[in-house]
């Protein structure tokens, strides 16, 4: 599964990790997130993001 | 925890807007201040009022959140007082350029070892959107509804043109460079300007678009220690913007502060006890 870092504040999504703090749980693709699921550490969308 | 996870502060609540490209200027100086190995302790940020000048309040260390357009004189005073500290200036282009334009001028000509990081979005971004001192002729605004007919400031112009030793600019749509820029200001000896473009997707005339598709990194052969090519560099906007260091010199110029510290004393202010007299005389009659 690919990383994936936010273009607006270099945040970087690791799916092993996932974004507990916010419902989703480790393993998760980011192409699997929700489409409403927002960058943890600026609120960007995810259409700002990237692949590494 | 990562080195720059040390400079997160969260006990205050975020108040930019969701996607601000300030979350990613705040993440590049917290990578620069890992770099260069600073201690939270070592380092006091100092802002006026504004969007940017929140950014002390999202980061570990020390900081003075100051008067509109004050930032500059509260840092001069902070670095001389305690020359131990790594001062750093992080304020927007409203807060330096227009109501703190003088402090801007007079500091670059006392040359005090400070940092000015400039958050350039180029509007007055916590009022909603009236024109900077930076913003484009003819851009419409939420005041400026014919659109702006004061012709902009050019801040990296009256920077060179004053003897600013270190001039650079950097864009926070591209964070690496941005770290290094950070880090290579903060390590000059004298006053380094850092101009960071940083679009406000709330209230700006610009899209975060038409900045990239202007802006470019200076090439690695441009000589920076030539002020006639920096000129030049300076005048590009319209079309396209240069980030990358324009101008550093040889640090050679006297720093505010030096001759004080070279013939009386070197250390934080409150470490230096009863003053010898004669010295003080001496000093003055240096300075007569």
């Amino acid at each position: 599964m690919d990383k994936y870092v936010c273009n607006v504040c270099g945040y970087e999504y690791d799916p092993e990790v996932g974004d507990p703090d916010n419902g989703v749980a480790p393993g998760t693709a980011f192409t699997d997130l929700p489409d409403d699921w927002v960058c943890p550490e600026c609120g960007a969308g995810k259409e700002e993001f990237s692949k590494v | 925890m990562a080195d720059q996870d040390l400079y997160k502060y969260e006990g205050t609540e975020n108040q930019w807007c969701p996607g601000c490209p300030n979350f990613g200027l705040v993440a590049a100086l917290r990578n620069a201040a890992a770099e260069l190995k600073l201690k939270p302790e070592q380092i006091c940020l100092v802002s006026g009022i504004g969007q940017a000048a929140k950014l002390p309040q999202y980061f570990n260390a020390n900081y003075f959140n100051g008067l509109h357009g004050r930032a500059i004189p509260a840092a001069l005073a902070i670095q001389a007082v305690n020359p131990m500290l790594k001062t750093i200036v992080t304020t927007g282009d409203g807060d330096c350029y227009g109501e703190g334009g003088n402090h801007f001028i007079h500091a670059i000509r006392r040359n005090p070892d400070i940092t000015l990081i400039i958050h350039n979005n180029q509007i007055y971004g916590l009022t909603k959107g009236q024109a900077s001192p930076t913003t484009d002729i003819g851009d419409r605004t939420r005041l400026q509804f014919d659109g702006v007919e004061l012709t902009p400031l050019h801040p990296m112009l009256i920077a060179l043109t004053h003897g600013c030793g270190f001039i650079a600019r950097g864009f926070t749509g591209n964070l690496k460079q941005l770290k290094s820029l950070m880090a290579e200001a903060i390590a000059f000896k004298g006053l380094s300007f850092l101009e960071v473009i940083q679009p406000c997707i709330s209230w700006g005339t610009h899209s975060v678009e038409w900045y990239k598709e202007r802006i470019y990194e200076l090439p690695g052969d441009y000589d920076f220690t030539d002020r006639e090519t920096a000129f030049k560099k300076c005048l590009e906007w319209e079309d396209r913007i240069p980030t990358g260091v324009y101008y550093k010199s040889d640090s050679s110029a006297t720093v505010f502060g030096d001759h004080f510290r070279s013939k009386v004393w070197d250390k934080p202010l409150t470490e230096l006890g009863e003053p010898d007299v004669s010295v003080i005389r001496q000093i003055l009659e240096y300075y007569h």
